[in-house]
């Protein structure tokens, strides 16, 4: 009797994941309709949190009760590391930064940009939602001073009046604290700084004068976890898709000529 | 429509002709003749993708022209894998898709180098697409095994070969940890680019969606014990569906403006 429940409730947690994976397939189709700014608005509405919420007590239920996860290294690490990603993917977002300085008394800023004039320290970040068209400006506990910007750009084609085109762009910042000098790097595109619990990446630039550039501020809240899921989730397929099925094939080999 | 009287043309029709000649052989039961064909049009159609990576000075998977060549040149290689290490067959169906990927390449796409912008200038940028590109040509095959399950039922297999319902899991199970790894690494890219690894943008959500569906294949398999293959089949073929929509008509529908519009 104990074990026929048991059963149906397994039974129960598979359909439950196959629904939510046709659901968030359908919300993905559907936002990819929208475009990205609804699209996000969308995922972090707060109708969707009770889903991503439902989805990781679903895992956990998985990883609990299935033992057929819970034999297979494999399988174990798929589902923990789609875990990490919501749960770390949760952590870093607006209302995750609100929950933060709610329990932690931790105050980050979550996402903004810094306009960033040569020559001048800024410790203002434009701050941005997905929620809203306008944005209002916190203060970093330190301050971001722009160098200097540097262009370089592919030799021209010879065609006449052709544009030229950019290779690379680089500005070198200097990070700030009471008036010293904490750290400093030449930020491009594919290569941000990482300080003080946030990321720089360069998203513009004065492609005139180089006399100014516009940094996307991003805490790192999250972070760790969402790239543990990620390495969780490739080593998992890896293992269970490729790995095992080789390593049975081997041993059944071994065994037929032993 | 464009006809390309250009080396890199030619190469492409060349291959082009190959695999629909391969595919006429096989039809005709001249399958040694077939795959000696199928191999001649590898041969070209590397020597395609070697010529592009010689005239643009970067691996070629920036934009769907060089995008599609790189995937013609794959198929035949998928074809001897698949066949020698797990027993699944179908080369004929791989032959025709190899040359219906060229088609666009040679016809539709255009085929001006272009110069690599900051940010696709990253280490991340050939592994993401490449693991892409290999997914997409295992997933071509077992949606063609899935597809022929779906409208004709299973078949056990015959010649060392297994049946198509096994086939496509098979193609499945090769492809599916290629579609993550592609779609990690583009969102590992996009964190280093962009500033964040996921921006909600069209191309992303369709290889989300893809990705999920797949995750569903397995799912269904697992929870109905292999009782309704059909089923199974048909998300094996929805699953392809979404990889053709991200792969081709996010790029080129005015629906879907996205980050990725230099792809195009």
């Amino acid at each position: 009797m104990m074990r026929a429940r048991m059963a149906t409730a397994r039974r129960m947690l598979l359909w439950g994941a196959l629904t939510g994976m046709l659901l968030m397939t359908a919300l993905s189709v559907a936002g990819a309709f929208m475009g990205s700014r609804p699209a996000g608005l969308l995922f972090n509405s707060p109708p969707l949190a009770v889903i991503w919420s439902a989805l990781i007590l679903l895992l956990i239920a998985a990883l609990v009760e299935l033992p057929a996860i819970l034999r297979r290294g494999g399988l174990l690490a798929m589902h923990a590391g789609v875990l990490f990603v919501i749960a770390g993917a949760m952590w870093g977002s607006h209302a995750g930064h609100r929950l933060q300085a709610a329990l932690l008394g931790v105050d980050k800023v979550p996402d903004g940009q810094m306009f960033l004039q040569k020559g001048r320290a800024e410790d203002e970040v434009l701050v941005e939602t997905p929620y809203s068209d306008v944005g209002w400006m916190r203060r970093l506990p330190f301050a971001v001073k722009l160098e200097r910007v540097s262009l370089e750009h592919y030799p021209r084609d010879g065609s006449p009046g052709a544009a030229p085109t950019l290779r690379a762009c680089k500005s070198a910042v200097v990070i700030l604290k009471d008036g010293r000098e904490q750290a400093r790097k030449a930020i491009q595109v594919n290569d941000p700084l990482h300080w003080g619990g946030y990321h720089f990446h360069l998203i513009a630039h004065d492609e005139i004068g180089q006399s100014f550039a516009i940094l996307r501020v991003k805490s790192d809240s999250g972070l760790v976890a969402v790239f543990i899921g990620f390495v969780l989730l490739c080593a998992g397929a890896a293992w269970h898709f490729w790995a095992r099925p080789v390593l049975a094939r081997v041993r059944k080999g071994a065994s037929g000529q032993g | 429509m464009e006809i390309k009287a250009t080396i890199q043309g030619l190469l492409i029709y060349a291959a082009m002709a190959a695999y629909l000649l391969a595919f006429l052989a096989c039809a005709v039961r001249w399958r040694r003749l077939g795959l000696g064909l199928y191999a001649l049009g590898f041969l070209v159609a590397a020597a395609a993708v070697a010529y592009r990576w010689g005239h643009v000075g970067h691996v070629p998977l920036q934009n769907l022209f060089e995008v599609m060549c790189f995937l013609g040149m794959l198929m035949p290689l998928g074809s001897l894998l698949c066949r020698r290490f797990l027993g699944v067959g179908g080369e004929a169906a791989d032959m025709l898709i190899a040359a219906a990927v060229l088609f666009p390449a040679g016809f539709v796409f255009k085929a001006a180098p272009q110069m690599l912008p900051p940010a696709l200038q990253s280490p991340l940028f050939v592994p993401h697409v490449a693991s892409y590109m290999a997914a997409y040509a295992i997933l071509a095959k077992g949606t063609v095994q899935a597809a022929a399950l779906l409208l004709s039922g299973d078949r056990p297999g015959r010649g060392g070969l297994v049946g198509r319902e096994q086939a496509a899991y098979r193609m499945i199970c090769l492809g599916f940890p290629l579609l993550t790894l592609g779609l990690v690494l583009g969102a590992s890219w996009g964190k280093l680019a962009w500033g964040d690894y996921w921006n909600w943008d069209p191309k992303e959500l369709w290889s989300l969606a893809s990705w999920l569906v797949y995750a569903a294949y397995f799912h269904h398999r697992a929870v109905s014990a292999g009782r309704r293959p059909r089923l199974s089949a048909a998300f094996a073929v929805a699953g392809a569906a979404g990889i053709l929509i991200t792969l081709v008509w996010v790029n080129f529908s005015r629906l879907f403006a996205g980050l990725h519009a230099y792809a195009t």
